[in-house]
């Protein structure tokens, strides 16, 4: 797991996405402690405030909560929760691009189609 | 809490030559008394001013305990106010426990000159001030002499204090002004203008006032206690009045 | 705790002016990045601070107390300076033990620990340290000083990339369970961008930019277009640096919103830290 420095998206964006993908990929299972504050702004090398955020984004949204004096846990029903979240930004995030580079290149939706059949076929 | 640290410190910085000091003094004591006591001539061999070499070596301990220590002390948070009272109490306690071991030595070595009859142990307030028609009670005698011997070292490290914070302050043309320009002046100029000028006139009052300030021709120890304890004062206002605007250099 | 205080503070070298007027606070258990040119003036700062030198105007105060001649505000700030003011002859493990004695919070287990973790030889004598050894005992030393104030002047000088490496995390551990207040000079702009929260710049002995890491860096960005679009573009913005490389001009804005409006043709790109500092402080 690796912070883009250069990236446009803001540090704290990139940690909250870095857990998440953790969570979907099962590295952290569900009921699960996650690493802590500390741990986490070490191992990327980021100010603890900036780690704080990140995690408090997936406080706010349910992925993760915190336990007094022991640490943070990954929710009940975390995984399928970000699933939704990430069916619904689909769109947004892969096909909306996709659509302008290929209007800029000159590519037909029938050539973006069976791209994408191809993609599925693999 | 700062002063003691600063205290404490100072005072293990100076542990180590004044131990030093010590081992060659006794070195040097062990080895006279062995050859003087082997020895089969009548000859007498005098043991004298030890009083007078821990001030020497006193003068050149206080031209060694500025910087370094200094620049420790600033590290660690010290004010120079702290730096300038630790040192203050540093020198107290060293002048005081050597002072007090010169007296021991010289006892020993009094008790030394009774049973060799050619050894002979003299202090350096003896020679100067000693009265032999003057029976003193043995403990008042001590006493003074110890007092004598305190404040003489005392004065001796604060000079060297004084000197070393002096240089300190001063930059590199002032270093050479007043290292080069000073004995120069004292050695060459002042007696040459003052043979020419002024018949040696103040050549001679100067040392009829220092002859009255250390009480030599009256042998008169208090005299120069007195003196020694004032010279003391002057020179640690003197580095105190340096030190408190002196800062680490770029 | 309100910080350590700077108000109008002025210091001349030879008739140059190394600060001035400068007003800063260091406050709020923050890790501050205190940037500048060679010359800029931030070791002046932070010595002045410490009590090493004087002002010639203005003064410095720690949570409320004047800092010259005052040894309880002393204590509560620790400076790794640039210079090595430990006795050239002393031993590591004795620097570390005096510090114990001036420091009553010092962790001589947790310095043990870091110099096991640098590998540094605390029978070492200070005189025998390499440059990136010299730094490592002073680092040492500051974080297991326990200081609610740790001022840190070029701590990464000689340091290889492990090592560096080792102290961003070691800073970031300790910061994280014990808060405090860091302040980190450096010239490793890049490399120090993600540990710090809030960054002074100083030109020239004063302050050009004082204010949250995020805050600055939302505010600046490169756009790249021909020298036309680019000329147009930026009118009445601010400025700070512009590029041409052929026919392809690229120039450096610090401004609020409305780079969406750049337009076709013009790319706009995020500007980092190191890239923004150099345009900010280039004359």
């Amino acid at each position: 797991m690796d912070i883009n420095f250069e990236s446009e998206r803001p540090i704290f964006l990139q940690i909250a996405e870095c857990l998440e993908d953790a969570v979907l990929s099962g590295a952290y299972p569900e009921g699960s402690q996650i690493p802590s504050i500390t741990e986490i702004s070490v191992g990327f090398k980021i100010n603890p405030a900036t780690a704080l955020k990140g995690i408090n984004l997936l406080v706010d949204s349910g992925i993760v909560y915190k336990k007094r004096g022991i640490g943070m846990f990954v929710s009940a029903g975390a995984a399928r929760k970000l699933i939704q979240k990430r069916r619904a930004q689909f769109y947004e995030s892969y096909v909306s691009g996709l659509v302008k580079e290929a209007r800029r290149l000159g590519l037909s939706e029938t050539e973006i189609n069976s791209m994408i059949r191809k993609g599925f076929g693999e | 809490m700062t002063l003691k640290a600063a205290y404490k410190y100072q005072l293990s910085d100076m542990k180590r030559p004044v131990i030093i000091f010590y081992c060659v003094i006794f070195t040097i004591l062990i080895f006279l008394t062995g050859a003087v006591t082997a020895s089969a001539s009548s000859g007498a061999s005098t043991m004298s001013y030890l009083d007078f070499s821990s001030a020497i070596f006193l003068f050149v301990a206080g031209l060694c305990s500025f910087k370094e220590p200094f620049l420790m002390l600033l590290q660690n948070g010290v004010s120079r106010k702290t730096v300038f009272r630790s040192k203050v109490l540093t020198t107290l306690s060293v002048v005081s426990v050597m002072a007090l071991i010169d007296k021991m030595i010289l006892l020993l070595g009094k008790a030394a000159a009774g049973v060799y009859g050619n050894f002979k142990y003299f202090s350096l307030y003896e020679q100067a001030y000693a009265d032999p028609l003057l029976r003193e009670a043995a403990f008042l005698l001590h006493m003074k002499m110890f007092l004598f011997d305190f404040l003489m070292c005392f004065t001796s490290v604060w000079l060297g204090i004084f000197i070393t914070v002096l240089f300190y302050r001063l930059n590199r043309v002032g270093k050479i002004a007043v290292g080069a320009g000073v004995p120069v002046a004292l050695t060459f100029v002042f007696p040459l203008i003052d043979s020419l000028l002024f018949h040696s006139k103040i050549s001679s009052s100067i040392i009829r006032f220092l002859d009255f300030a250390f009480g030599i021709a009256s042998r008169s120890p208090l005299s120069a206690m007195i003196s020694f304890a004032v010279l003391s004062a002057i020179l640690g206002a003197l580095s105190w009045l340096l030190m408190r605007r002196a800062v680490v250099r770029q | 705790m309100n910080g350590i205080e700077v108000r109008n503070l002025s210091k001349s070298y030879d008739g140059v002016k190394a600060l001035n007027g400068v007003s800063l606070r260091f406050e709020g258990n923050k890790i501050y990045g205190l940037l500048g040119r060679n010359g800029a003036g931030k070791t002046t700062l932070l010595n002045i601070v410490t009590g090493r030198i004087f002002a010639d105007r203005g003064e410095a105060l720690v949570d409320g107390m004047p800092i010259p001649e005052n040894d309880p505000a002393l204590r509560k700030i620790y400076l790794a300076g640039e210079k090595t003011l430990f006795p050239e002859g002393m031993k590591v493990q004795d620097t570390f033990k005096w510090s114990g004695e001036f420091y009553p919070a010092f962790d001589p287990e947790y310095a043990g620990n870091l110099a096991e973790q640098f590998r540094l030889d605390t029978k070492k004598r200070v005189k025998s340290l390499s440059t990136g050894y010299d730094s490592i005992f002073k680092l040492i030393i500051a974080m297991s000083a326990n200081t609610p104030y740790i001022l840190l002047d070029e701590p990464v000088l000689g340091l290889d990339a492990n090592n560096r490496d080792l102290f961003y995390r070691l800073l970031i551990e300790k910061y994280s369970e014990r808060p405090c207040t860091v302040v980190i000079s450096t010239h490793l702009i890049e490399e120090v961008s993600s540990v710090i929260e809030e960054i002074v710049i100083l030109k020239e002995g004063a302050v050009i930019k004082n204010e949250p890491r995020e805050t600055l860096l939302s505010k600046g960005y490169a756009v790249s277009g021909t020298a036309r679009q680019i000329d147009a573009y930026i009118a009445g913005k601010n400025v700070i640096g512009t590029e041409s490389l052929g026919g392809l001009k690229t120039a450096y804005i610090l401004g609020g919103g409305d780079r969406d409006a750049a337009g076709e043709g013009i790319e706009v790109s995020k500007l980092d830290l190191q890239k923004l500092f150099i345009h900010l402080t280039n004359s």
